[in-house]
């Protein structure tokens, strides 16, 4: 294995350690939840990474994946009394269709034409949402969806549902990981960089990037569906817009292309709103003053520039 | 010798400029076929019809008996057939053995799911690119600088570092446009040794140079275009002596080192 390789797991073991400390000292059930919200965060902001921060397309539309995730696996168990695990796997297939039929055309394109496609798609999904209220519930939501189980016990307080929560990080970042040093990891990260010399190497360019936008939408399915079961009850509000600018946000905090940093930057941004009422008063113009700032100061994220990775002068932020 | 690359016919408009005008060309495996003629001849163009960066108006590439014409460059490179760029175009952020790594990608198989789950297969085949890649750099001199990132290597090692990025992949036909251009002459010299080298390992090569020098030395047949034609094509002693291309350079023969 590479010092690189004994790295990460040494990294990635020392947070299980922590991980599984915390319960021992966190006890109070609202800071089980605050952390419960951080690890769901985090494991779509892991997926985003992939894309953002690996292959250079953004994406503002995971929100609607998190939400598609999340409504689809509370329909199916609460209207239609399917086994929630079940319903999890079904919802990340579709949503991986449709991340692959958004993706197909513009990616195409040369241009971040994703931008735009994934925005309008995520406030298509926000009226679906709010307007189906016969499946959806419309404005107020759907509430009834079921807790998770494991082994027929239910996932039903604070507590179990953090280990589950954390556990699918530890595995999402393992996998993300697993990709990122691998053959098509290093091809993501050439296309980026350099299209035409990738290309010339070998690397499959529009169909790298419209798996990878399938892979990091697949991610944030997952992590509605646990959201779905572990809240109960979903809105339409969690899923829009804004919660795609707070993903995005928590991305770039953390560092671009630094799979630690998207940990850092969900765990450093998720409280702030819930521990500050003035944060979450004015969450969304906080969110958006956030990104600004950074990419104009701070473009390489705290653990870019914790490890003084430089951005290139007039190089791309993204 | 068997032609490994066959140009037939290939002409490119770019609106009212003829790049090229019904280009034949033919390059063998395990030789040097260089590609000279003055600024906007051509001969970019021909590599980038070649390697499917442009779309020509008409014409055939043939590459191994298989029409390649309008084949995405990903797949050229999984048939051998791979390219350097006259702009450097190297992964500035990524390290130098990363960077060769990427050249391997044409020569490796897994996606996504496989990577993602690391299978054995995988990580055997992790283990054989880098070997490769250390090989390879080591070939170009590289070696020291295998875990700097690419952009802070000075331009000379840059330039060997896309020929090592191309030639990872065990090719079977390189197109170098320009490796030389800006290179002092010492490291002129010692490309052109290594680019030699590359040749004798049956691996066919299309060098596009305006160092008259290197070309005439290295190259097995030196084809010349000018104004998007063909004017000769010969050896480099058959190429010196034709008073077409005498003409043409007239003035700049000096310069370009052809009646020296």
């Amino acid at each position: 294995m590479t010092t690189q390789g004994k790295r990460f797991f040494l990294a990635l073991a020392a947070l299980a350690a922590v991980l599984a400390a915390l319960p021992l000292v966190v006890t109070n059930p609202y800071y089980l939840n605050v952390l419960n919200v951080v690890a769901l965060n985090v494991l779509v902001v892991t997926g985003l990474n992939l894309l953002i921060g690996f292959a250079g397309q953004i994406s503002l539309g995971h929100a609607a994946f998190f939400g598609l995730g999340a409504y689809i696996s509370g329909i199916l168990t609460g209207t239609h009394g399917w086994e929630p695990w079940t319903a999890l796997v079904l919802a990340a297939a579709v949503v991986a269709l449709v991340a692959l039929v958004i993706g197909m055309p513009t990616l195409r394109l040369e241009g971040n034409y994703l931008v735009m496609a994934t925005l309008g798609f995520n406030l298509i999904v926000s009226v679906l949402m709010l307007q189906l209220d016969d499946i959806t519930g419309g404005p107020s939501g759907y509430t009834g969806i079921p807790p998770l189980t494991f082994f027929g016990a239910p996932i039903a307080t604070d507590l179990s549902f953090y280990w589950l929560a954390w556990g699918a990080v530890l595995l999402g970042l393992l996998l993300a990981r697993n990709l990122v040093h691998s053959r098509v990891g290093r091809g993501l990260k050439a296309l980026h960089e350099a299209p035409l010399a990738a290309a010339a190497s070998g690397v499959p360019i529009e169909s790298y990037k419209v798996k990878v936008f399938v892979v990091s939408a697949v991610y944030a399915s997952v992590a509605g569906s646990l959201y779905a079961h572990y809240y109960g009850i979903i809105t339409p509000k969690t899923f829009d817009i804004f919660k795609s600018v707070e993903l995005v946000t928590m991305c770039i905090v953390g560092g671009m292309g630094s799979l630690w940093g998207g940990l850092f930057g969900a765990a450093l941004l998720t409280p702030l709103p819930q521990l500050l009422a003035v944060v979450e008063e004015y969450k969304d113009i906080f969110f958006g003053g956030i990104l600004l700032l950074l990419l104009i100061f701070l473009p390489q994220g705290l653990v870019g520039w914790l490890e003084g990775k430089r951005v290139r002068p007039g190089g791309r932020a993204f | 010798m068997a032609a490994l690359l066959t140009i037939k016919g290939l002409s490119v408009r770019f609106g009212g400029l003829q790049a090229l005008d019904s280009l034949d060309l033919e390059a063998p495996a395990g030789a040097i076929t260089a590609l000279i003629g003055p600024n906007g001849a051509g001969k970019t163009t021909a590599i980038n019809c070649v390697s499917g960066v442009v779309a020509p108006n008409s014409g055939q590439v043939g590459f191994d008996g298989r029409a390649v014409l309008g084949m995405a460059g990903y797949k050229l490179a999984r048939l051998g057939l791979t390219r350097t760029f006259q702009n450097l175009q190297v992964f500035g952020l990524m390290n130098v053995l990363e960077n060769v790594m990427v050249g391997m990608h044409a020569a490796s198989r897994g996606g996504f799911a496989a990577a993602m789950l690391r299978l054995p297969l995988l990580r055997r085949q992790e283990a054989a690119i880098r070997a490769r890649a250390e090989e390879v750099l080591a070939f170009f001199g590289l070696d020291k600088v295998a875990h700097q990132p690419a952009e802070e290597l000075a331009y000379g090692d840059q330039k060997r570092l896309e020929l090592a990025r191309a030639l990872a992949g065990r090719p079977r036909l390189m197109l170098l446009d320009e490796p030389v251009a800006g290179l002092n002459a010492a490291e002129t010299h010692e490309l052109g040794r290594l680019i030699v080298k590359i040749k004798e390992q049956g691996i066919g090569v299309v060098l596009v140079e305006h160092d008259m020098g290197l070309v005439m030395r290295i190259s097995d047949q030196v084809a010349v275009l000018s104004g998007g034609r063909l004017i000769a094509r010969g050896t480099p002693a058959q190429i010196q002596q034709d008073p077409e291309v005498i003409r043409i350079y007239l003035g700049g023969g000096e310069e370009f080192g052809l009646l020296a």
